[in-house]
């Protein structure tokens, strides 16, 4: 090749070159321009979608129960650390701790790397790693411009009474993972949930998340490299703070019903078993006060409880494992799912569903003999036991209805049950049961809260169900006598939940209405403050009592403060207003007895219907009726309800006083004291004395059921 | 080209630019005019942030005196100095292997004084396109016949591949594999135009590709080539890893249009999405704010410019001079191409700058050196040392290289700036 052909071809070799690039060029620049163009876009704009604040939760009297404040949060923003080499980042994650840990903020680094990798599974949104962090650090972060962390205001959730009404407000988590809000989120949902995001986890905060929740606002934004917004190009959606949510409850009656149900059990946990008998372990328990007028649910308190607060700003471990693991079940709200035996609270309705049925006329004598055996013994052994016996082996002697209730005849009560089912034909197979059901007991209360359970009313034919749906679990196919027998004094099956039982009470008390439990009245505009949603009472039955049977019942409740098995923890209480009420004791095989009372007041025009239950803590009478009396003294006797600050630590719960070693209550003094604290008279000393002396002559064989003696006559 | 009268008052410097080519210096300046432009939009000037726009003036300024030098001084006389720079730039190349040098992205390839980092690698090249040079000619004034022989004779072919592979496997050690790249391609264009055999270009060309296959396999040169290299084959293994700067960088030239998004606006380039934006990946952003027919001039000024280098190179008749004129349009064509070639994704990336458009003294400076070497070829290339022997040479050079007669050069020879 000569010198000059090697020039042409060095030539043409340079020109190929240059016509491949310009081809390349070409084909990205006039042929894919439009596409790259889309993918620039897409490289700098960025959806930010960030929650607005969550409504607020207030209380019948506007007492804001559940609210929010401004907070400096610092963020880790993983999309804004993915450029880092693993070292780079490391290294600045531990400078950012070491920053927060000098202003005071407890983080590791390795918390951070937890928290980036974390995030790296989540979405493009920051996620919060430390809140209610100080200005300075705020500062500092500002200046010193890590990539990724931000510190920034955020609207948190605030409880201001901490741990009262709990389980009714519920605690909010945070959505876990894109999973999850995917789960959530309808396919055009006005609020889709992003990871990360405030969610309710239980109680109201999850049945009215959607309610609570603000609308959030999406704002397209321009961004660069480092993930810096460099200015908003469009706000895609207005931001817009949740709806509000006003309660029926009264926080502050909530509190006290709190405070005196945790006073009670402690008290319970003081007094002596009975021989024999297992510890009053009283660790547990629930009280409801509902609105006889309107179903509105006033307080529902429910033991142990624990604090929402906990959710939102971290917990220790051994919270976090009384939490979780304790066999207590803090978390369960015992006022709408626990499921109790209602023991002789429940005599009014096995007596109306009994008497209606013409088996025994109200002022038909019964004479209480203290044990009751069974006529059909000889023919039907199935049930087992042949005799049962009273509380206590009490002897009432000659009672009718009235009596029977107020002063708690089981043998009254044995024999109904007996009867009924002796002639199936005449009174039909579950006159009780109906009676139950049309009181509400086995059905939920229309609480707008869904774990709520429904109990359950025992019947023949539901008991062969059980047994043909699981035999292993339901071993017994056939309804036996004794069956009817325990029915008629609450026990056996029969489980009903403190809302069924604080309901069933108002229905009497409202001559047959019974509402729908209503827990919210109002969901109003989280900005304007006008309603949007009002719930109206809603009645869910109405019964036309027979009232020559409902009327001796009524009687016996009222009778049942004043002279029956309610008279010690009434004594005192204003006779002008009255609690007609009913104790109860209901027996767990190997536990201490249940303590019950239910009423309502004033007996002339009843407003207030109450159920009280401390799980394993002896006697009706002794332990859940001076509970009930406490709150009726807030309620109708005029006792002003303390008002508790909020975010205020609450009074330590005065410890009820010593018992001495005859078992009796004494204050610091030594002076004798009843249940409240309130100093005996030497005339109610004698009359105390006087009734112990009767009850321990009487007590010979105790192995069975029910109620206290009556105190002195 | 008129003649210049001598009773006429001239400054040596007027009659010095008068010399000079304006095609050769005109699309240079327009070259380093548009990368000054491409600084300031790619460093945030219009922000106050003028730093890189200065130091690149600055170097400019230096540069063009350098070019200024370079056309000035025969480029014959520097011919016996060329054995001393080379073993000097060897001693250089070592040094920075030790403790003198410094890593910057990956590569050893730095010294620091100052507030400046030199790469010698850059200045490297001119070392061996001179050494090259000198091996495959004779100095003139021995006998024409033994002219071609340079380039045939084996003992100079070994010695101009020692210095070769000497420089690459420095180079190659500092982790500078583009600039091996560089080397081994402005090499061959050497030999080729030399006139060596052909084995001895496919022999090149052979280890040329061994030594770019070794050192993107990652097994030499540690793991951010190799990673480059996979990355470039298939980008959308990892769009947030290695392949984000090509990805990126096709982005921004893609979103350019014919037209361009504008100088300073865009986006890719602005919001820092453009990675090395004012060094190895300037020409995306003049792509992005400039569009289509910003690249076709940009590509059309380097045409001219490499065009008029070859030109300069055919119409030499010194030996010496073009091989390295030649040299010289090998190493600014080898660099346009792998720069713009990984900039659209055509070819892997290297951090190879865009000669003369590039944010970087080194780079500028060794361009602008080696275009001064060029102008020095065009103003003497003719004209003798001697300017008695004058007719004589171009008679004997005529006579002995019939191509040139039969081009039809002579008559009409190109219209370069000729001092006679």
């Amino acid at each position: 090749m000569t010198l000059d052909r090697r020039f042409t071809v060095l030539g043409w070799l340079a020109a190929g070159l240059f016509f491949v690039l310009l081809g390349r060029v070409w084909f990205l620049q006039v042929i894919s321009s439009p596409q790259l163009t889309e993918v620039a876009a897409g490289n700098r704009t960025r959806e930010i979608v960030s929650e607005s604040a969550r409504g607020q939760i207030f209380d019948v009297n506007g007492y804001v129960v559940a609210g929010r404040r401004e907070s400096l949060v610092v963020t880790l923003d993983w999309s804004g650390l993915r450029h880092l080499e693993a070292e780079e980042r490391s290294d600045l994650l531990a400078e950012v701790a070491h920053e927060m840990n000098s202003a005071g903020v407890k983080i590791k680094a390795n918390r951070l790397e937890a928290e980036y990798e974390r995030a790296k599974t989540r979405s493009l949104q920051p996620v919060i790693v430390a809140d209610d962090v100080s200005v300075e650090l705020w500062v500092t972060l500002q200046e010193r411009v890590f990539p990724g962390i931000v510190a920034e205001r955020r609207s948190l959730r605030t409880y201001p009474y901490r741990e009262v009404a709990a389980h009714l407000i519920g605690y909010i988590g945070r959505v876990q993972d894109q999973d999850e809000a995917d789960e959530l989120n309808d396919v055009d949902d006005a609020k889709p949930y992003q990871p990360g995001d405030e969610i309710g986890r239980s109680g109201l905060e999850a049945e009215f998340d959607r309610v609570l929740r603000g609308t959030p606002e999406r704002r397209l934004v321009e961004i660069n490299a480092k993930n810096e917004v460099v200015r908003t190009i469009e706000v895609l959606q207005p931001g817009e703070p949740g709806s509000d949510l006003h309660l029926t409850i009264d926080i502050h009656l909530q509190a006290e019903a709190e405070r005196t149900l945790e006073y009670h059990l402690l008290l319970a946990q003081r007094r002596p078993p009975c021989e024999d008998c297992p510890d009053h372990v009283a660790n547990a328990g629930s009280i409801v006060i509902t609105d006889v007028s309107d179903g509105s649910l006033i307080a529902a308190a429910s033991y142990p409880a624990f604090a929402p607060g906990d959710f939102l700003y971290g917990m220790t471990q051994a919270q976090a494992d009384y939490l979780f693991q304790s066999p207590n079940q803090p978390f369960v709200n015992r006022a709408v799912s626990g499921l109790y035996s209602p023991g002789s609270t429940f005599k009014p309705f096995s007596a109306y569903g009994a008497i209606t049925t013409g088996v025994r006329a109200p002022d038909d004598v019964w004479n209480d003999e203290g044990k009751y055996k069974l006529v059909s013994c000889e023919e039907d052994p199935g049930g087992g036991r042949c005799v049962f016996q009273n509380a206590k082996a009490q002897i009432l002697g000659e009672v009718q209805l009235v009596d029977a209730i107020s002063r708690s005849s089981d043998t009254y009560f044995y024999s109904l049950g007996e009867e009924l089912w002796l002639d199936i034909e005449r009174f039909g197979a579950t006159p009780m049961q109906d009676a139950a059901e049309m009181f509400g007991f086995g059905s939920k209360s229309g609480l707008s809260l869904s774990v709520e359970r429904s109990g359950r009313v025992p019947t023949p034919e539901r008991r062969r169900a059980d047994h043909e749906r699981n035999p292993d679990a339901f071993p017994n196919e056939q309804w036996f006598v004794g069956d009817n027998v325990n029915l008629a004094i609450g026990q056996g099956d029969l489980l009903v939940t403190p809302i069924q039982l604080a309901n069933a009470y108002a229905m009497i008390a409202s001559q047959g209405v019974r509402y729908e439990t209503r827990l919210v009245r109002s969901i109003t505009n989280g900005v304007s403050g006008r309603v949007v949603q009002k719930f109206e009472p809603i009645v869910s039955n109405t019964v036309a009592f027979d009232q020559d049977t409902m009327e001796p019942i009524k009687v016996g409740l009222e009778g049942a403060t004043v002279t029956g098995t309610a008279k010690g923890a009434f004594a005192g209480f204003p006779q002008n207003v009255g609690v007609a009420g009913k104790t109860g004791t209901a027996q767990v095989a190997g536990k201490a007895d249940f303590a019950l009372f239910a009423g309502y007041g004033p007996v002339e025009a009843p407003r207030y219907s109450m159920s009280v239950i401390l799980e394993q803590a002896g006697f009706g009478g002794d332990a859940a009726a001076p509970a009930a009396r406490k709150l009726f003294d807030y309620l109708l006797a005029g006792e002003p309800v303390p008002q508790r600050q909020p975010f205020s630590e609450p009074d330590p719960i005065v410890l009820p006083p010593e018992l001495d070693d005859d078992g009796n209550l004494i204050n610091e003094f030594g002076q004798r004291v009843d249940a409240l604290g309130n100093v005996l008279t030497p005339e109610q000393i004698a009359a105390l004395e006087k009734a112990a002396a009767q009850t321990s002559t009487a007590a010979s064989v105790v192995e069975d059921s029910a109620e206290q003696p009556p105190t002195s006559p | 080209m008129k003649q210049p009268n001598v009773h006429t008052p001239q400054s040596g410097f007027v009659k010095f630019v008068r010399t000079l080519d304006p095609m050769l210096i005109g699309s240079s300046l327009a070259l380093c005019a548009v990368g000054l432009g491409a600084i300031a939009s790619t460093t945030n000037a219009t922000a106050g942030e003028t730093g890189y726009l200065f130091r690149q003036i600055a170097f400019l300024a230096v540069g063009v005196a350098l070019f200024a030098l370079a056309a000035r001084v025969d480029y014959r006389t520097i011919r016996p100095l060329v054995p001393i720079g080379f073993v000097i730039t060897m001693i250089v190349l070592v040094a920075v292997l030790g403790p003198l040098g410094s890593t910057v992205n990956g590569t050893r390839g730095w010294i620091r004084f100052g507030g400046f980092s030199v790469q010698p690698a850059e200045f490297t090249k001119l070392a061996v396109i001179s050494s090259l040079s000198v091996l495959l000619s004779r100095p003139e004034g021995r006998r024409f016949a033994r002219m071609h022989d340079a380039a045939t004779d084996p003992r100079r072919i070994m010695s101009a591949l020692a210095v070769l592979g000497a420089v690459m496997l420095l180079v190659l050690a500092e982790g500078e594999t583009g600039s091996v790249l560089v080397y081994c391609m402005v090499a061959m264009a050497i030999f080729f135009i030399a006139g060596s055999p052909p084995r001895l270009l496919g022999l090149l060309m052979v280890s040329g590709v061994c030594a770019f296959v070794l050192a993107f396999s990652g097994g030499l040169l540690g793991d951010h080539v190799a990673d480059r290299f996979t990355s470039f084959l298939d980008a959308g293994a990892d769009p947030r890893g290695a392949g984000y700067n090509q990805i990126q960088s096709v982005t921004a030239i893609g979103s350019g249009g014919l037209l361009g998004q504008g100088i300073f606006e865009g986006p890719q380039t602005q919001f820092g999405f453009l990675p090395e934006k004012q060094t190895d990946f300037i020409f995306a952003a003049v792509g992005e704010e400039t569009g289509f027919v910003g690249i076709v001039i940009v590509l059309g000024l380097y045409g001219l410019l490499l065009r008029r280098i070859l030109q300069t190179a055919r119409s030499t008749t010194d030996r010496f001079g073009q091989l390295l004129t030649v040299g010289v349009f090998a190493m600014i064509l080898v660099q346009v191409v792998q720069n713009v070639g990984m900039t659209i994704r055509v070819l892997p990336i290297t951090g190879i700058p865009l000669p003369l458009v590039s944010y970087g003294g080194s780079s500028l400076l060794t361009t602008l050196l080696g275009l001064g070497i060029v102008q020095s070829v065009a103003r003497h290339r003719i004209a003798p040392a001697r300017a008695v022997i004058q007719p004589r040479v171009i008679l004997d050079q005529v006579s002995m290289s019939e191509e040139v007669v039969r081009s039809g050069e002579l008559a009409a020879p190109v219209p370069l700036g000729i001092d006679v």
